[in-house]
């Protein structure tokens, strides 16, 4: 009886079997760090449709999910193009990315799928070749909010040409970037008894109204917060309850995007398109809040800016999952062209982590390694160690010798490299080779954008860019 | 009897986790007196007079989850990470 019940629970359960080329829907919440979502049991709420879809049948949380970069050009290159930051070298040693590397819109389209994506921001630009392979591609300059990419993707879903075909649709929106512009309603949330220097002005730079013109408004960029050292903004007022504020922010920005992301797959799930689609969850790269004595992502390293959030839902109706694994966002273009049944690009490297899908794991196997690269470093990290290699050493506030390596346990605690010699040196061979090609990031770090002045100017606002045109260090 | 109730649960298996309305999330996130509205107290932010002010369209002195929705899902949201 048992058993007829369960066969007829699988049959009724589901609309039919799932389709050999199932819609894909790939959501990017920009700068989410994993250790600061609710996926991670962290203890504010932050982002409660993260775990609501991750809890979805299908869903399959990846816990040790890894960048490729820690900033959007090259980890957007990687997503897009199944190859690590420097075989693509975008933000490297190139501006953008070579046509002849093909992307997962390209690949998408060449087998029968429509096309779009919405998104924002220079480096999300069609001038980096990103959005080469969509049909469909909106751009707004600006670090935007999901919000107009979201009104813009349901009304194509909504008005669409040909909607038996699949479709491939990218939605991105950086609500948790700098300046931590959390909604108004939430921006207080976390730390509702602050009334610090934050929400005066500091010394040197007093509040003022937002350029939205709406005074009610929390903008963190009227106090000039973005990407700049703690030290800096310590001489200018900020003690420790105020950094402690800004990462209230930080939190509450991730409730907002984690809003966003509500609203989209609640709009798919209206539509009847959740269920049956293959949807991807994802950011691109996290944020660092202090850990290293900065604030940003760009230039800093380790977990804090490496591990990110990655949660895939298939169409098939599995328990949800947790996969410990480690992963890194390159292997996302092998895993879909495998379930699509397409071909893999040639010379693409990456794994397929298809196998990974509806399987639960604890843990990675002690042999799991996988690798990074930022501005500043280049990024080794195994189950177990994290080994970073400073491009400049200056950075380790070690002015007494010129190490360029650090090793740490388990991603935290002090520099052991003395301790663990041999470890380092294994870790090493992984990236041999890069410290040579990160000599030129700065230099080309932002791609064409900086051909064009409006996004030139503001990126530099956006701490990206030093008066003199250089990178921020 | 038997069968109806054995659709029931069928239908409670096969309906599994949803995604819930965000507003309504945000909502019941923020309201701490559970009335199903937000007051100006519940207001997270540290010029709540205002803001509540600004959310308040239809005046009535308490902000309802369709009020929220409109705020956090116009067009042109506010959220300024342009300058």
């Amino acid at each position: 009886m048992s058993l007829i019940f369960h066969l007829f629970s699988l049959l009724a359960c589901h609309s039919g079997s799932p389709a050999a080329q199932p819609n894909i829907v790939m959501i990017a919440m920009d700068t989410v760090r994993w250790d600061r979502t609710s996926l991670a049991d962290y203890a504010r709420p932050t982002t409660p449709h993260l775990a609501e879809f991750a809890a979805l049948d299908g869903a399959t949380t990846f816990t040790r999910a890894y960048t490729d970069a820690a900033w959007s050009l090259p980890a957007y290159s990687s997503l897009f193009s199944g190859r690590g930051p420097m075989e693509h070298g975008v933000g490297f040693s190139v501006a953008s990315l070579d046509s002849g590397h093909a992307t997962l819109a390209e690949i998408m389209a060449a087998y029968g799928y429509d096309t779009a994506g919405f998104t924002s921001g220079p480096h999300l630009h069609a001038s980096t070749g990103l959005s080469h392979g969509f049909q469909t591609y909106f751009h707004d300059e600006g670090l935007e909010s999901m919000t107009p990419a979201i009104h813009r993707s349901l009304h194509w879903l909504d008005n669409r040409d040909g909607d038996s075909d699949p479709f491939f649709l990218f939605v991105h929106g950086y609500d948790a970037h700098t300046p931590y512009s959390a909604p108004a309603a939430v921006a207080e949330l976390f730390d509702p008894a602050y009334d610090g220097i934050l929400h005066k002005g500091l010394r040197d730079r007093p509040a003022a109204p937002c350029a939205s013109g709406n005074p009610t408004r929390v903008c963190m960029h009227d106090v000039n917060v973005d990407m700049g050292e703690v030290k800096g903004m310590a001489t200018r007022g900020l003690g420790d309850s105020d950094l402690e504020h800004l990462r209230a922010h930080y939190d509450a920005s991730v409730l907002g995007a984690d809003h966003q992301l509500g609203w989209l797959l609640y709009s798919l799930q209206e539509r009847d398109l959740l269920e049956d689609s293959l949807v991807i969850v994802l950011s691109d790269h996290g944020e660092s809040l202090g850990e290293d004595g900065r604030f940003g992502h760009e230039s800093e390293a380790g977990d804090e800016v490496f591990h990110v959030p990655l949660v895939v839902k298939t169409p098939e109706s599995t328990p949800p999952a947790r996969w410990g694994g480690m992963v890194l966002l390159s292997e996302v273009l092998p895993t879909l062209v495998e379930r699509i049944g397409a071909q893999l690009p040639a010379g693409v490297k990456s794994n397929s982590f298809i196998q990974a899908l509806g399987q639960d794991k604890p843990f990675p196997d002690s042999d799991e390694v996988i690798r990074s690269a930022s501005v500043c470093c280049y990024w080794v990290r195994s189950a177990g160690w994290e080994l970073r290699g400073w491009k400049d050493p200056h950075r380790l506030r070690d002015f007494s010798r010129e190490r360029r390596w650090t090793l740490h346990e388990n991603g935290t605690g002090p520099d052991v490299l003395d301790q663990h010699v041999q470890v380092a040196e294994n870790l090493k061979t992984y990236v041999a080779g890069w410290p040579e090609r990160l000599e030129n990031a700065a230099s080309v770090s932002h791609g064409p954008a900086g051909h064009n002045p409006q996004m030139r100017k503001m990126l530099r606002e956006k701490g990206y860019w030093a008066p003199d045109g250089g990178a921020v260090r | 009897m038997k069968y109806l109730l054995a659709l029931g649960v069928l239908g409670a298996a096969c309906g599994g986790a949803r995604i819930s309305d965000p507003a309504v999330t945000l909502l019941e996130l923020l309201d701490a007196d559970g009335s199903g509205d937000l007051s100006v107290e519940e207001l997270a932010s540290h010029q709540p007079d205002r803001l509540h002010a600004e959310l308040d369209t239809d005046g009535n002195g308490v902000l309802s989850v369709e009020e929220l929705r409109a705020d956090l899902e116009r067009w042109d949201r506010g959220v300024p990470k342009r300058r």
